[in-house]
């Protein structure tokens, strides 16, 4: 038996399906649209993120931005901001981006004023972080970004939305 | 977070009314010509509980720098993170 799934129908309202073998296909079109929906959103949200990094160092790409002798936004810290923007899990919100006042990249994910994590990306790569969860705090360094977020900073990032 | 000289402007606003602050940033502290578009506010215990120092100089008037801010950049930022918290924001009507 062949089955064509129409996997952009969406959503799946009051299907009259019966019998186990129907439910399940139905339960795998459902599944099958979550991934595409999930894909979708994703790559809109990166884009966006893109473009508001595209702004910010646009912006920030002269010296002394601040008035108080910032460092031009850095492009190579950018481009690692790329790098980590494009491997964020789909399900973590999109972040504020800005420039600190030594050029580097800041991403950061924010609920409330006590619900805060931000990581600030540098020019070889390093990223710098620090986490406000309500009485608890976190901060530190991650040297090397390699092919995946370091641990500290995806569940610096999930804790903010936990 | 403070800038690259690890100097955070303030000024010391006790007993200035909401239109007086606006009316002093726009006179000591324009950008471009520019009042500033808002400010924001925090008690001075709590810059003084993440061990920070403010050191008055009234140059200009009612001036003074938060400093003793940490060498690591990630201690500032985590710094930072509780005077925001702490901190309320005033939008220039």
């Amino acid at each position: 038996m062949s089955v064509c799934i129409d996997v952009v129908r969406l959503p799946h309202p009051n299907s009259s399906a019966v019998g186990d073998e129907a439910k399940e296909i139905q339960r795998e079109e459902e599944s099958i649209d979550e991934e595409i929906l999930g894909a979708v959103l994703s790559g809109a949200k990166l884009r966006s993120s893109l473009r508001a990094l595209a702004t910010a160092v646009s912006e920030r790409r002269f010296a002394d931005w601040d008035g108080y002798g910032a460092k031009p936004a850095s492009i190579s810290a950018m481009m690692y901001a790329i790098g980590l923007l494009k491997r964020l899990p789909p399900e973590a919100p999109e972040p504020d981006i800005s420039i600190d006042p030594d050029g580097e990249v800041a991403l950061e994910w924010h609920r409330a004023p006590r619900l805060v994590f931000s990581v600030s990306v540098g020019p070889l790569g390093e990223l710098t972080y620090a986490g406000l969860f309500g009485g608890s705090k976190v901060h530190g360094v991650e040297t090397h970004m390699g092919d995946a977020i370091p641990r500290a900073i995806r569940a610096g990032i999930q804790r903010v939305y936990a | 977070m403070p800038p690259s000289s690890l100097l955070l402007s303030v000024f010391v606003t006790d007993g200035l009314s909401t239109t007086e602050i606006h009316e002093h940033g726009e006179r000591h502290a324009p950008r471009q010509g520019e009042p500033p578009k808002a400010y924001g506010v925090i008690a001075a215990q709590a810059v003084l509980h993440q061990k920070l120092r403010i050191d008055r100089d009234d140059n200009p008037p009612l001036h003074a720098n938060v400093i003793g801010w940490p060498n690591e950049k990630s201690e500032r930022k985590s710094i930072a993170q509780h005077l925001a918290a702490a901190a309320s924001l005033h939008i220039r009507p």
